[in-house]
C-alpha cells in the first residue's frame, strides 16, 4: 500500500530542492549524457526495489542534471516557475490520479475544467461563448485550433474534413506571420496541411506582420484561408496588429488564429493590454499555462470561437449540445488525460485577478530593467524594442564576442539564459517570466553579465 | 517563496486520500455536476488568496467528485493506480518542474527517459533498435506512430507528407479492425486521413481480426496501406491473430500498427506472451503507461521499428534552441508535444521498483482475478460469462436480458463496494469488467463477487439508506 511515509520523503525531497533554489546555480553543471547514464542507466533489474529506496536513488541520481528553470534567475527560456499553490494541487492531482477524459471518470476535474475555462476567457478578454481546451501545451493547443479551423473552412466551402480527410479537398491557405514558431509548422504538419501550404507573411523590424502585406497575400489566392497571427514573438515579444489583421481577414472570410504562447496574458495586465488590441475578434486562440501562469508542466489552452467547429473537429458524436456536464475527450487531441483543471483553478485562484496582473507587469518592468542597465552599457546593444517580457542583448557588435559571454554566464551559475539568432545576428535571448522574479534577481544577473563581459576596453 | 509547510499539508492531503481507498466507497460521493459547482465554480477572485487556503478549499471542494479509480476495486475502465514508487517520482518531478523538451534543458529527464525507453524495449519484446517516444497516452501515441507511418508509405511512392501534406497525395487506406477503439478514428481524423480512408476488416466472435478478410480487403486495392491490428480489446481482451496479419500485411507493402492499449503487457508476463505471437514484426505499436503499468495520468508509450520516419514525422529546430549534439536526446523530437513534463521519471521509478519480475506478476495477478471474476461469477445460475478470458477482461450478462444486465451495473455502482460499468457486446449488454490497478488482490474479487451477488440476490436494488 502507498505510505505516508514514502509520502512525507517526496515531499522533504522537493522542498529540500525548492529550498535551495533561491541560491543554486541555476544552469545544469556541464554533462555529459555519459555520467547521468551511469547513474540512471544499466540493464532493467530482474527483481523488485524498495520504492523508498527507489525515490533516494532517482533523487541523487537525476539531482546534477536539473536545470534549475524554478530560479527566479533563469531567463533562458519562457518556461516560468510553479506557483506554490499549482504545485500543491498538482501533488494532490497525481495522488487522486484522475482520468480527465470523460465528466463519468472525473466530474470534479471536469467541473473544475468548465471553471478554469470560463475565468481564463474573462482574464484574457476573450469572447465568453468560445468553447476551450486543456492539452499540454501551446503546440497541441495549435492542433486544436487549426484543426477546429480545418474543419470550419473546408465546411462551408461544402467539404466534411473528418469523413474525407485532406484528399482531394479544397487546398487550405495558411498565411503565417513570416517569423512563426516552429510549434506551428509542426502542427500544420501533424493535421496534414504540410508545410507547403504556409505562406510567409512579411514582417518588420520587430518580427510583427505587415498588414499590408497580408492583405496582399490574401489578395494573391482564393479559396479556403486560415491567418496564423502571433502576440508575442518568440525572440522579440513583439505582437501583431491583431485588429488590422482582423479586418483584413475578414474582407477575405479568413479564420484567425493567435499564437499567444505567452503574449496572449498581456491581455491580463492593464498596462499592457493595449499590445493585444482586437484580440477577441479572432475565431482561435492558443497559449500555455506552464509558461507565464506558472504552473508545473505541462499545460496548454486552446480557446474557439465558433464551439460547433471545435466540438466538430473532436468529437465523436453528432451535435454539440452545450448543457450538462463537460466530456473534455469533445474538445481535445488526447483522450485518457491528466487533470490539469485542478492546479490552473489553484493558480488562478491564489493569484486572482490582480494577481496575475501584477505577475505580468513586474515580468515586463524586470525586462525593461535588464534593457535599461545593461543598454547604457558600451558595447552592449539591445536588439528589440522592449514591449513584453523579451530581451535580446548583443555583446560588441559580434556574434563570437555575444556567445561567448552567453557560455560565461551559464558556466558562472548565477543566472541561465540562451542564445538565440535575431536578423541574422546573435544575440543574447532573455525572457522573464517567472512568478518569483524580482527587480533584485535582476540587478544581480546584470552584474553577473557584465562581469562576464569583462571590462569595457580602454579607448 | 514555496514553503515546507504547504508542501507538507500537500503531502499529508494526498496521504489521507490513499488511506481511504482500501476499503473506502469506490464510487465517487457527488456526481452531480451542480453539486460540485457549489463548491468550485467561485468567480474568479479579484486578489490573492493564501496558498493553504486554496489546497485546503480544492481539496475540501473536489474530494466528493473524485473518483476512486485507484481503489483496488475499481474494475470500470483500464485505468490502472499509482505504484507508489512512480507517485512519490511524479511529486518530486512536479517540484522540480522540468520541461523534458530537450537534453540542453533538462539533462537529467532526457537521460532518464533515454533508460525507461531501452527498458520499455526489452520489457515488452520490442526490436532493440526501435525508436520511441512518451506521449500524453495511447490516442497521442497512435497519432505519433501513423504520423511515422504516413511519412513512411507516402515516401515510398515518392510524396513528402511532411511539406506536401494531404490534400494532394496519393491516397492512403487505413485498413483496421472492425472492433477498433475509438482513438484509431480520432487519430486518423487529426492526422488528415478521415474516417472515410478507415477500411474495416470482419472480426471473430471473440472480435479478433479475421486475416482471411484482412488479405482480401488488402488485395481489393492499392497504394499505400496502413493495417492497424489490435492487441487486446477493450471489451473482451482479445488479441489478433498479429503473425498472420503481419505476414499479410508485409507482402502486400503495408506498414502495421499495433494498438497496445494494455494488451501489449501480455509480452511483459511469461505466461501470457504467447497472444501476442508475430507482434514483434510489426512496424509501430501504442500503448499507455497510465493503464497497466500504473504510472499517474498521463503517460502513453510510441515504439516505431524503423526511427527514420518517426523522427522525419516530429523533428523541429529553431534558431534559439540547441540541438542535441552525439548522444543527447531530445525527447520533443519524437512526439507530437513540446514543452513537456517529464514523464519518463514516473516511469522510470516504476519499472525500477517492480523490476521484470515484478511486471510480469502484476500483470499475471490482474489476469488471475479476471479469471477468478469469471470462475466465480460463471458458476451461478442466470449470470454468463460472454467472452473468453484470456487477459484482463470480463463480460457478464445477468439473466440474459439488457434492463436485469443494466440493473445489476447500477445497483453494484451504488453499492460502493466496487465499481464496474456496463457495456454492449456483439448486441447484448454486459457488465464489463477490468483489472489493471497493481493493489488489486484475489481477495478483492471475492469481496467483489459477494457484493454482485448480494445485489443480484437483493433483485438488483439498491441497499437502503444506512444499511
Amino acid at each position: 500500500m502507498h505510505s505516508r511515509e514514502l509520502l512525507t520523503a517526496a515531499a522533504d525531497h522537493a522542498a529540500s530542492f525548492l529550498d535551495g533554489v533561491p541560491e543554486r546555480r541555476v544552469g545544469p553543471a556541464e554533462i555529459e549524457p555519459a555520467v547521468l547514464r551511469a547513474a540512471l542507466g544499466g540493464p532493467l533489474p530482474d527483481g523488485p526495489e524498495d520504492p523508498r529506496a527507489v525515490l533516494d536513488a532517482l533523487v541523487a541520481a537525476a539531482g546534477p542534471g536539473l536545470m534549475v528553470s524554478q530560479s527566479p534567475r533563469f531567463f533562458g527560456f519562457v518556461f516560468g516557475g510553479s506557483l506554490p499553490a499549482a504545485l500543491a494541487a498538482d501533488w494532490v492531482a497525481s495522488a487522486w490520479d484522475q482520468n480527465a477524459v470523460l465528466y463519468v471518470a472525473a466530474p470534479a476535474a471536469a467541473v473544475a475544467e468548465e471553471v478554469v475555462g470560463g475565468w481564463l476567457a474573462d482574464l484574457l478578454g476573450l469572447p465568453v461563448s468560445a468553447s476551450f481546451a486543456i492539452t499540454t501545451g501551446c503546440l497541441l493547443a495549435h492542433a486544436t485550433g487549426l484543426a477546429a479551423a480545418r474543419h470550419h473552412v473546408l465546411g462551408r466551402a461544402g467539404w466534411d474534413v473528418e469523413a474525407r480527410g485532406l484528399g482531394g479537398a479544397p487546398p487550405i491557405r495558411l498565411l503565417a506571420n513570416g517569423d512563426f514558431h516552429v510549434t506551428l509548422a509542426r502542427a500544420v504538419r501533424l493535421l496534414g496541411l504540410g508545410t507547403d501550404s504556409l505562406v510567409r507573411v512579411d514582417t518588420d523590424a520587430e518580427g510583427s506582420m505587415d498588414p499590408g502585406a497580408l492583405r496582399a497575400a490574401l489578395a494573391a489566392g482564393d479559396g479556403p484561408a486560415i491567418v496564423c497571427a502571433q502576440a508575442g514573438e518568440v525572440n522579440s515579444g513583439a505582437f501583431d496588429p491583431l485588429d488590422e489583421v482582423c479586418d483584413a481577414a475578414a474582407e477575405h472570410g479568413a479564420w484567425v488564429h493567435v499564437d499567444g504562447a505567452f503574449g496572449l496574458w498581456a491581455a491580463a495586465a492593464p498596462s499592457h493590454r493595449q499590445l493585444v488590441a482586437g484580440v477577441g475578434r479572432a475565431d482561435s486562440w492558443a497559449t500555455d499555462a506552464h509558461k507565464w501562469l506558472n504552473v508545473p508542466y505541462d499545460a496548454g489552452l486552446a480557446f474557439v470561437a465558433h464551439p460547433d467547429a471545435h466540438h466538430g473537429a473532436f468529437s465523436a458524436s453528432a451535435a454539440y449540445l452545450p448543457t450538462g456536464a463537460r466530456d473534455a475527450m469533445d474538445w481535445t487531441p488526447d483522450s485518457s488525460r491528466r487533470a490539469r483543471s485542478f492546479t490552473i483553478w489553484a493558480a488562478l485562484r491564489s493569484l486572482g485577478r490582480a494577481g496575475v496582473a501584477e505577475m505580468v507587469e513586474r515580468c515586463c518592468a524586470c525586462a525593461r530593467r535588464f534593457a535599461e542597465v545593461l543598454g547604457a552599457q558600451e558595447g552592449i546593444e539591445v536588439l528589440n524594442d522592449v514591449v513584453l517580457n523579451q530581451v535580446l542583448v548583443r555583446f560588441d557588435d559580434d556574434d563570437a564576442a555575444t556567445d561567448a559571454v552567453v557560455a560565461a554566464v551559464q558556466a558562472e551559475g548565477t543566472c541561465w539564459m540562451g542564445p538565440t539568432t535575431w536578423r541574422g545576428r546573435r544575440a543574447m535571448r532573455i525572457s522573464v517570466s517567472n512568478w518569483a522574479t524580482t527587480i533584485e534577481d535582476v540587478d544581480r544577473s546584470c552584474a553577473a553579465i557584465l562581469a562576464a563581459h569583462g571590462p569595457t576596453p580602454a579607448r | 517563496m514555496h514553503s515546507r509547510d504547504l508542501l507538507t499539508a500537500a503531502a499529508g492531503h494526498a496521504a489521507d486520500f490513499l488511506e481511504t481507498l482500501p476499503d473506502g466507497r469506490v464510487e465517487a460521493e457527488v456526481l452531480d455536476a451542480d453539486a460540485l459547482r457549489a463548491g468550485l465554480a467561485v468567480p474568479l477572485p479579484d486578489g490573492p488568496t493564501d496558498p493553504r487556503t486554496v489546497l485546503d478549499e480544492l481539496v475540501a471542494a473536489a474530494t466528493p467528485g473524485i473518483v476512486r479509480s485507484q481503489s483496488p476495486r475499481y474494475f470500470g475502465y483500464v485505468i490502472g493506480g499509482t505504484l507508489p514508487a512512480a507517485l512519490a517520482a511524479d511529486v518530486v518531478v512536479a517540484g522540480w518542474d522540468q520541461n523534458a523538451g530537450g537534453y540542453s534543458v533538462s539533462p537529467a529527464a532526457s537521460v532518464v527517459e533515454e533508460v525507461a525507453g531501452d527498458w520499455l524495449l526489452d520489457l515488452l519484446g520490442l526490436p532493440a533498435g526501435a525508436s520511441f517516444g512518451l506521449t500524453t497516452g495511447c490516442q497521442q501515441a497512435h497519432v505519433t506512430c501513423l504520423a511515422a507511418a504516413r511519412n513512411a508509405v507516402l515516401a515510398r511512392v515518392g510524396w513528402d507528407a511532411e511539406s506536401g501534406g494531404l490534400q494532394g497525395a496519393p491516397r492512403v487506406r487505413l485498413v483496421v479492425s472492425a472492433e477498433r477503439h475509438v482513438t484509431i478514428d480520432r487519430a486518423a481524423r487529426i492526422l488528415g486521413f478521415g474516417t472515410a480512408a478507415l477500411v474495416p476488416v470482419a472480426v471473430d466472435a471473440a472480435g479478433r481480426m479475421d486475416p482471411v478478410a484482412l488479405r482480401d480487403v488488402l488485395a481489393a486495392g492499392e497504394g499505400p496501406t496502413i493495417v492497424c491490428a489490435q492487441a487486446g480489446d477493450v471489451n473482451t481482451g482479445a488479441v489478433d491473430p498479429l503473425a498472420e496479419i503481419v505476414d499479410a500485411a508485409h507482402a502486400a507493402g503495408a506498414w502495421v500498427h499495433v494498438d497496445g492499449a494494455f494488451g501489449l503487457w501480455a509480452a511483459a508476463s511469461p505466461d501470457r506472451r504467447h497472444l501476442l505471437e508475430g507482434y514483434a514484426g510489426a512496424d509501430s505499436w501504442a500503448t499507455d503507461g497510465h493503464k497497466w503499468l500504473n504510472v499517474p495520468h498521463d503517460c502513453g508509450f510510441a515504439f516505431v521499428a524503423d526511427p527514420e520516419p518517426h523522427r522525419a514525422a516530429m523533428v523541429v529546430s529553431a534558431a534559439y534552441l540547441r540541438g542535441s549534439r552525439e548522444g543527447e536526446r531530445d525527447g520533443s523530437r519524437w512526439v507530437p508535444d513540446f514543452s513537456r513534463r517529464g514523464r519518463g521519471f514516473a516511469v522510470y521509478a516504476a519499472l525500477r521498483s517492480l523490476g521484470r519480475e515484478g511486471v510480469a506478476e502484476l500483470v499475471e495477478r490482474c489476469c488471475a482475478c479476471a479469471r477468478r471474476f469469471a470462475e466465480v461469477l460463471g458458476a451461478q445460475e442466470g449470470i454468463e460469462v460472454l467472452n473468453d478470458v484470456v487477459l484482463n477482461q470480463v463480460l457478464v450478462r445477468f439473466g440474459d436480458d439488457d434492463a436485469t444486465t443494466d440493473a445489476v451495473v447500477a445497483a453494484i455502482q451504488e453499492d460502493g463496494t466496487c465499481w464496474m460499468g456496463p457495456t454492449t457486446w456483439l448486441g447484448r449488454r454486459a457488465m464489463r469488467i477490468s483489472v489493471s490497478n497493481w493493489a488489486t488482490t484475489i481477495s478483492d474479487v471475492d469481496r467483489s463477487c459477494e457484493a454482485i451477488l448480494a445485489a443480484v440476490a437483493r433483485g438488483y436494488d439498491s441497499p437502503p439508506p444506512g444499511a
